[in-house]
């Protein structure tokens, strides 16, 4: 039995089933079909025939044995490289640590573009960190590949024969083009996947952002086959790519969530989680040429030798590189461009296109998320419709805001800004795309018609438990949505415990609730969006203020509508975040 | 004529052991045969001519190019043909794949020509009917004959085999010296072996190495005349020999300084191998038999 191949097999279905459990709940499903792949594996493998006995020598026609054979002449330039590189090509793509790192990357592609809800540019940054399977399992499938010859005893064959062994590590190098088309096409697979088939991706496609993601899928396998043929060189023990891929996380660990000072942009795969890359100005070139300058330079250290000076000079010239691309990268903000992203912030009515809901209910978007603001308005207009005239004291504006991140701005655009409240009158929305996240908007707007703030408005978990506001809430929310669909957004996030609070819990999105029901609200709920809207509107309308009143419980409510009454409600816990 | 392999005063060490010492020698074309107890230094002098290893000190030349450069030994490899003492196999590798990349190691660029000369050089050792098998299903004589396969890619004009023979029977044996005999016409073959009789068979000179040193260069014949007088048959192991064993008609065998009036019998090349090397070998060689 070879472990080298059952090991990445084995590794690939459990890591497969922990995270389909993750996405999917099916968890269970895919661990037992995954042990029934790895028992099939193992099975087919003990039944392979047994190595032969060893066999007659057979007749043959000595005869031949005397032609001489035509030796060959003396190869072009990179002739021999070039005919070595389809070979390792072939190796790695057979590799099973290879295979690894593509299944890896096609399950965290096919969760990631079915969960992007954000913007081209965070989308777009976000591509390396989902090649990093297939970068790490190349570096030991290179590092293996290289290393062949030394654990398979064939280096004294190889070194007696007339190819220098540089022109093997070349081949290596050469035959990180596999990796690199895969890289490519998966990055613009999954791009092209989340934003134009799954439509989850907002705002303008920036060619820049997108050559940057591109380029970067490009640079980082690159660079991985370049670490692995080093490693595989210099230090054949099977561990050290392993030690290699550990310190190359720890770098990234020290970058991240330095994205403002620039530094995060020098870690292999961006993570930010703050606000969108629009108020970084995105140093997309220094990054390119970090990671450029660094696999140049670790694929001249593969290649260097004492003879020769030809590795040593393409790593000099890689640190050249990569210096120049953390000058690039980490360079402070020019006067302008540090105005320009305050200006977002500060000002944003200037750089913004609104969408008229109702009268006094606006919804606005920064210039680059106008078709953002567009799916906005679409999604929350009927939720201001169905709003009573006159209820709402001061005109209202939803927009698209920074929110609590400022801190995470960089320091020159931190200080053009005076951290100031949301004003009376304007309500933040989320930066999401995906449908919790459009839905998140509407219960937003439902829930500021009945007085309860939210987001960054508010505090979180608001608890309406037995109230007939929250129903009301609930009501408003599903405006414009069929039976159907009303009942399926009243479900409770099947993520959280069957606690009577996780019951309640019905707030799209899957981190923060930001108001709490009990069950018996939802099911109230849930009967009250089955009746014919208009006649609820009437009910609803007529006694707008009794209802919001919080001291008016949910059962005065449905029995105003002609429903029975579901009783004492349960005490509720607030939920906190889930993420 | 020009000698292929000229050494002079060569010496080689590892650490406190004396591995090669003062070696002598020059290899023309034909087949020499390389004896030796084991530790005599076989090995490191065939991996010192097959540019795999530096010498300490001395001079060695291949085909008067001069191993120490990185040109001589280019210039040297590519008219060389090497199966190490241990060759290694990548076991997922198909026979074919196997011999083909070496065939590119060997500058055999050319997609077509490369193939067709792997076929080939697998055709000889009778590998062809297998050649897409993978080598981890080989039996060991298999892979014997697939390390030698690719020695003969190109038809080398020097060839360094280190023991060669080592786990074929003795039909493969046979065929292995018909095949070394037809494939390399006029090529220079050294040949590090235990198995004397491959060495009556094959070569045209032999010599024994012991201790890192030169102990004889000569013919087989030559060899085994160092025994001539010194063998003799007897119904029981004599007291007066030096070694002794019992043939396949029952008789004893007996190597030394027979008795007065006893009939000798006509040495053989392991005679003389014997009584160059000593009774100290004897164990050893018979063990390694």
């Amino acid at each position: 039995m070879s472990w080298d191949r059952v090991l990445p097999s084995a590794a690939t279905v459990l890591l497969a089933g922990a995270l389909t459990t993750i996405a999917y709940g099916r968890g269970v499903i895919a661990l037992v079909a995954g042990g029934a792949a790895l028992l099939s594996l193992l099975a087919a493998r003990s039944l392979r025939r047994r190595p032969s006995t060893d066999a007659e020598w057979p007749d043959t026609d000595w005869s031949a044995a005397a032609q001489s054979s035509s030796p060959a002449v003396e190869p072009k330039r990179g002739s021999v490289t070039a005919a070595l590189a389809p070979v390792e090509a072939r190796e790695l793509l057979l590799s099973p640590w290879f295979a690894t790192g593509i299944g890896f990357c096609v399950l965290f592609g096919a969760i990631a573009a079915g969960s992007f809800e954000r913007s081209w540019w965070v989308s777009a940054g976000l591509m390396p960190l989902l090649v990093h399977p297939l970068c790490g399992m190349t570096i030991v499938a290179v590092h293996r590949n290289v290393s062949r010859a030394r654990r398979d005893g064939t280096d004294e064959l190889y070194e007696a024969c007339p190819t220098e062994s540089t022109r093997r590590y070349g081949a290596h190098l050469l035959a990180g083009v596999v990796p690199v088309v895969i890289a490519a096409v998966y990055v613009l697979a999954t791009l092209v996947a989340a934003g134009i088939v799954l439509d989850n991706i907002y705002g303008p496609i920036d060619r820049r952002v997108v050559a940057d993601a591109v380029l970067a899928g490009l640079l980082l396998p690159a660079g991985a086959v370049a670490l692995g043929a080093l490693l595989g060189r210099r230090f054949a023990f099977a561990l050290v790519p392993f030690v290699a891929i550990a310190l190359v996380a720890l770098l990234n660990l020290e970058f991240w969530d330095d994205v403002a000072a620039g530094r995060g942009w020098l870690a292999s795969g961006l993570t930010s989680d703050g606000p969108d890359l629009i108020y970084y100005d995105p140093p997309l070139a220094g990054r390119l040429f970090w990671f450029l300058g660094l696999a140049v330079t670790v694929a001249g250290l593969a290649l260097a030798t004492g003879r020769s000076s030809r590795g040593a000079a393409a790593a000099t010239i890689g640190i050249v590189v990569a210096v120049i691309g953390v000058v690039v990268t980490v360079r402070p903000l020019s006067d302008s461009t540090a105005d320009r992203l305050s200006a977002y912030i500060i000002d944003p009515g200037r750089y913004e296109t609104c969408h008229e809901l109702a009268t006094d209910i606006k919804v606005c978007a920064l210039e680059p998320y106008a078709d953002h603001g567009t799916n906005l308005a679409q999604r929350m207009a009927p939720v201001a419709a169905a709003i009573p005239d006159d209820v709402l004291e001061t005109p209202l504006t939803l927009r698209l805001l920074v929110g609590e991140d400022l801190d995470l701005l960089p320091d020159d655009v931190q200080d053009r800004i005076e951290p100031t409240p949301i004003p009376p009158g304007v309500v933040a929305l989320p930066f999401g795309h995906h449908d919790g996240s459009l839905d998140e908007a509407r219960f937003i707007l439902a829930a500021t018609a009945v007085g309860l703030p939210t987001g960054d408005n508010a505090p979180r978990n608001v608890l309406v438990d037995g109230q007939a506001r929250g129903v009301v809430l609930l009501w408003l929310a599903t405006a414009g949505s069929g039976i159907q669909d009303a009942l399926q957004m009243l479900e409770p996030d099947p993520y959280n415990p069957s606690s009577p609070s996780g019951q309640g819990d019905v707030w799209p999105g899957d981190c923060q609730a930001d108001v709490q029901w009990s069950p018996q609200d939802v099911t109230a709920a849930r009967a009250v969006v089955v009746l014919d809207r208009n006649s609820v509107a009437e009910t609803v309308t007529r006694d707008w203020g009794r209802w919001l009143d919080p001291s008016t419980p949910t059962d005065e409510l449905l029995v105003a509508l002609d429903l029975d009454p579901v009783g004492p409600h349960d005490a509720i816990e607030p939920l906190g975040s889930t993420c | 004529m020009m000698s292929t392999i000229v050494v002079r005063g060569v010496d080689k060490r590892f650490g406190s052991t004396v591995a090669v010492d003062g070696v002598d020698l020059e290899v023309g074309p034909g087949v020499t045969g390389l004896l030796g107890p084991n530790g005599a230094g076989k090995t490191t002098l065939m991996r010192m001519l097959a540019t795999v290893a530096a010498p300490d000190h001395g001079e060695v030349t291949v085909f008067g190019h001069d191993p120490a450069t990185t040109a001589g030994r280019l210039a040297i490899r590519r008219r060389l043909g090497y199966q190490p003492q241990e060759p290694g196999f990548h076991g997922h590798f198909s026979c074919f794949q196997f011999v083909d990349y070496v065939a590119i190691l060997k500058e055999w660029t050319s997609r077509r020509e490369r193939h067709d000369e792997v076929r080939r050089v697998l055709g000889l050792v009778g590998l062809g009917d297998v050649s897409n098998r993978r080598i981890s299903r080989l039996s060991g004589g298999m892979k014997r004959r697939l390390a030698i396969a690719q020695v003969l890619i190109g038809s080398p004009d020097l060839l360094i085999l280190d023991e060669p023979t080592a786990g074929l029977d003795p039909e493969q044996r046979l065929r292995f010296r018909e095949l070394l005999g037809s494939a390399a016409p006029g090529a220079t073959v050294l040949l590090s072996t235990h198995q004397t009789d491959d060495v009556s068979a094959l070569c045209s000179r032999v010599i024994v190495l012991l201790d890192g040193q030169v102990r004889f260069d000569g013919s087989p014949a030559e060899l085994a005349a160092r025994a001539e007088g010194r063998v003799w048959l007897a119904d029981a192991r004599d007291p007066m020999a030096r070694l002794g064993w019992v043939g396949g008609d029952g008789r004893w065998r007996n190597i030394g300084d027979p008795p007065a009036g006893t009939d000798t019998v006509a040495p053989t090349i392991e005679d003389g191998y014997l009584v160059l090397t000593g009774a100290d070998t004897l164990t050893e060689a018979a063990a390694d038999e």
